[in-house]
């Protein structure tokens, strides 16, 4: 009952790697987290830098608006596995389970069995954030906050911040909105993780009556700075795994670009949308929010 | 109408994050790692024959140990045999392994045929394993307390080019355990 109150109240990301990290990491040394991180480190940016806009329009004058999204990340079957570096005397001769990926894979050599931690099996996963935005002449501030929370005995914070412009007042005639936004988020696990992320996209869309038809282009970036204890094990085929120590790495997320087609349908101030994001791990995001 | 609308979008949202989380969740109160074991043995006299029956147990990994008290259950993927060290390169022999329980009741017996160490050294020989192998072993670890082996390994027939001889072996097992979070 407390991991799906946080769920739904806080960030699933976070959760997930307060409850796994020592036991789904700790098998790990520099040479191979990466292979098995980032496709989770990919998703949560996949994740934050969605949502930004449900449309290209932002009003000239005054706006504000109160959003709640819920996104669910597709992992592609070849973000499941990744070829480990193995020590000498050992070959990769099939790849292994990646955070999201299921069977571990044993490889074998001249100093016995040598294998790593299964994954979590799992071919998507759902993803919530809440946000407000607040627009003044063609200008909208977006800010995604929670409050300090706990996790176990760890500080959970959580913190986004993007800006819009309308690019389309610019242009008369133009028969569509035009926009572009900034959007930098950031979610911290105290001692463990520290994630960024960073999105620029273009926007477009075409409203006609109570509904809105928009797209977008968008470059972005994701980092993960993490920390955990490498349980050794000094039985260990490989040097790297034999003591136990603790590892800081930095990982980066393999979303760079993606494309966002979307619709909306707006009833007075309430506005559903959805929309499909096409990238390194598509992602379908719903939305319903209050705009005034 | 508006009313309506918003508390059937909000029902199915709500509904949706539950069925979701609770899938995803279901993931995360466990976490399965494999975890290999070795035993060594060294035979270094010049007797044709050589008998050697050794205790294995799973508490010789310290992943075992490290996750002892919170296991769920245990299971035999593979098992192996390799060559650490051979004296003269041409020492050759037929091999047998046993495993047996704790009680000295067979799990799985297999015959390797003539083989020569050397051989093994870089590449170990996978035993081939039936099901029903692999079934009485993991009927065996159903117990938890049950962590305990004994491994048997019969060398005759053993020609060398030397009167003298050294081999130590190695048989390696690895087991799949799941464990609570």
């Amino acid at each position: 009952m407390r991991k799906c109150f946080y769920v739904l109240l806080v960030l699933l990301f976070a959760v997930k790697i307060s409850y796994s990290q020592q036991d789904q990491f700790a098998s790990f040394a520099e040479n191979n987290i990466n292979g098995f991180a980032q496709p989770f480190v990919t998703s949560l940016g996949e994740g934050l830098n969605s949502g930004g806009f449900h449309t290209a329009y932002v009003p000239t004058l005054f706006g504000f608006s109160i959003s709640f999204r819920a996104m669910y990340i597709f992992i592609p079957n070849d973000q499941k596995t990744f070829t480990p570096t193995l020590p000498a005397g050992y070959t990769a001769t099939e790849p292994t389970a990646t955070f999201w990926g299921n069977k571990a894979a044993v490889y074998t050599g001249p100093n016995g069995y040598l294998s790593f931690v299964n994954g979590i099996d799992q071919s998507g996963t759902p993803f919530y954030m809440p946000q407000i935005t607040g627009s003044l002449m063609g200008t909208e501030l977006l800010i995604r906050y929670l409050p300090q929370i706990k996790v176990g005995d760890k500080n959970l914070n959580f913190f986004g911040i993007g800006i819009r412009h309308n690019i389309s007042q610019y242009i008369p005639l133009l028969p569509v909105d035009l926009a572009v936004q900034v959007l930098y988020n950031k979610l911290t696990l105290q001692d463990i993780i520290t994630a960024s992320t960073f999105a620029v996209n273009g926007e477009v869309s075409k409203t006609l009556g109570m509904f809105t038809a928009y797209g977008g282009i968008q470059y972005e970036t994701s980092k993960f700075d993490l920390s955990y204890t490498l349980n050794g094990d000094p039985g260990s085929p490989d040097p790297l795994l034999r003591q136990t120590r603790n590892i800081s790495v930095s990982i980066n997320g393999k979303d760079n670009f993606r494309l966002i087609v979307g619709a909306s349908l707006k009833l007075v101030v309430l506005v559903f949308n959805v929309d499909y994001n096409i990238s390194s791990q598509s992602v379908l995001t719903g939305g319903i929010s209050l705009d005034f | 109408m508006k009313k309506y609308l918003l508390k059937s979008f909000i029902v199915v949202i709500v509904l949706t994050l539950f069925s979701l989380n609770g899938c995803i969740l279901d993931s995360f109160n466990s976490v399965t790692q494999n975890v290999p074991i070795t035993e060594k043995f060294i035979i270094n006299s010049n007797p044709s024959t050589h008998t050697l029956t050794q205790e294995v147990s799973l508490d010789s990994s310290s992943v075992y140990q490290n996750y002892e008290e919170k296991i769920e259950n245990i299971k035999l993927l593979h098992a192996e045999y390799r060559t650490v060290s051979v004296t003269p390169a041409d020492l050759s022999g037929n091999i047998e392994f046993t495993l047996a329980d704790k009680d000295g009741n067979t799990l799985f017996s297999l015959t390797l045929g003539k083989l020569t160490p050397a051989n093994y050294q870089k590449t170990p020989l996978e035993f081939t394993l039936t099901s029903s192998d692999i079934e009485k072993v993991n009927s065996y670890l159903s117990m938890l307390s049950n962590k305990t082996f004994l491994a048997t390994i019969s060398v005759t027939n053993i020609q060398s080019s030397t009167s003298t001889f050294e081999l130590v072996g190695a048989v390696d097992v690895i087991f799949e355990m799941k464990t609570k979070l």
